[in-house]
């Protein structure tokens, strides 16, 4: 009898604790991911793949000018100049709590910027691996070796196992769909990279990225 | 046993609740230029400057004409970042764009490209105008953003919010005849004070 209830009660719990678990996977913290606005699949599209809202909340927006690149200081022994050899393009997207933490245009230019609405055309100096638009995409001068820790160090913004930007959490990073295992800072910026950092719940990454002409 | 059966199923319903949703995510260039602008332009060719300002114009009298409206202009797939798949299929990149850039309230979306138009949270009187819009004559960006400008006006018309004349909207009637008004006025000007000139210079050189 008392067996009985015991197991009663391990599969109420049980049950439960599936049904919580569902719906907080549904549900987000931040505005713009309530369960009445969850994305919808899209006919035509591939099953797994869905639209996802970018959050809102200031701490899904910081600046892209950081104090270094302000007074044009080195950074991990990489200055800011003023011509560059040819660059190629990288691709890298954040998530945090199952919503897009944009990576923002301006990212390693000096002021004053030079910029045409959400687009940052140029500075006086710029770095060798910097942002012109909000689209993910980062500009890295060939020839290179730089690694993910460079763009948030010349963003201002951390980046570890447990860090990303204003999150905390575990940090789950992946190179062309794949799972790096190692630190998310090392992870190389090759050419047409496409890196998926997330944090605060998992999506399957993309595995890669069509880039603009000439990157 | 049957008790036994429903804890495993409740602890296996668990364990799939935990697994991730199965859901990929953004990637798609309009979805964050258009979270801080009118318009989304194509990569390449870029749209003129002419147009770019035309379109903008556009897009902010709409606005102002209470009928907020983002473009985002597809030319080709490299447009569409992570889902080239979408391209040429204008309304279904729209219903997917519609859920990245829509918050709390619907945002107002036209999507263009080389076959045509999709759009999102039209009103339905406008959806029905949409519907009657011709293809963009051209596959190149300037012919999207030619497309655009009118389909603008006309989908405000049909919402009931007719747009007036954006200014500088292919450089016009409206600024070509400021321009000649504000000719004529300096050359009145010039001429009254060259009037007003000899006029002085006569009555000085008269004897008193």
């Amino acid at each position: 009898m008392a067996a009985d209830r015991r197991t009663r009660l391990v599969a109420l719990m049980a049950t439960l604790t599936a049904a919580l678990a569902l719906f907080s996977c549904h549900a987000s913290p931040e505005t713009g991911g309530t369960s009445s606005t969850q994305p919808t699949a899209v006919s035509g599209l591939p099953p797994d793949l869905r639209p996802v809202k970018t959050g809102r909340a200031a701490r899904y927006h910081p600046p892209a000018l950081s104090a270094a690149v302000a007074r044009r200081a080195a950074v991990m022994g990489l200055g800011c100049r003023r011509a560059h050899p040819r660059a190629y393009g990288a691709h890298v997207e954040l998530y945090a709590d199952r919503l897009v933490l944009p990576v923002p245009a301006g990212i390693g230019v000096a002021p004053p910027q030079t910029r045409r609405g959400v687009y940052v055309l140029g500075g006086p100096c710029t770095y060798p691996v910097r942002t012109f638009e909000p689209t993910g995409v980062v500009a890295i001068d060939a020839g290179r070796a730089p690694s993910l820790a460079t763009l948030f160090a010349l963003w201002g913004q951390p980046l570890s196992a447990t860090r990303l930007a204003g999150f905390k959490g575990r940090v789950a990073a992946f190179v062309g769909g794949r799972r790096w295992a190692g630190p998310p800072g090392a992870i190389p910026l090759s050419r047409h990279g496409e890196i998926v950092l997330e944090v605060g719940g998992a999506l399957p990454p993309h595995r890669a990225y069509r880039f603009p002409p000439g990157l | 046993m049957r008790a036994r059966f429903a804890s495993t199923l409740a602890v296996v319903l668990a364990a799939v609740g935990l697994l991730p949703v199965a859901a990929r995510a953004d990637g798609d260039p309009a979805s964050d230029v258009l979270l801080g602008e009118n318009v989304f332009y194509p990569y390449t060719p870029p749209v003129s400057t002419a147009l770019t300002k035309t379109l903008n114009a556009t897009a902010a009298a709409a606005a102002k004409a209470g009928f907020p409206i983002k473009v985002a202009l597809i030319a080709s797939p490299v447009d569409l970042g992570v889902i080239p798949d979408l391209f040429n299929q204008p309304q279904k990149y729209a219903d997917f764009l519609d859920q990245e850039i829509s918050f709390q309230t619907k945002q107002l979306l036209l999507v263009v490209m080389p076959s045509g138009f999709g759009a999102a949270a039209l009103p339905p009187a406008a959806m029905r105008t949409l519907k009657t819009l011709a293809a963009p004559s051209g596959k190149q960006s300037n012919d999207l953003a030619r497309a655009a400008v009118p389909a603008i006006e006309k989908l405000a018309a049909a919402a009931g919010r007719p747009i007036k004349a954006a200014p500088g909207s292919g450089g016009g009637s409206g600024s070509g005849s400021s321009a000649i008004i504000l000719i004529v006025l300096v050359v009145a000007a010039v001429a009254t004070a060259g009037a007003l000139i000899v006029s002085r210079r006569r009555r000085a050189s008269t004897p008193a």
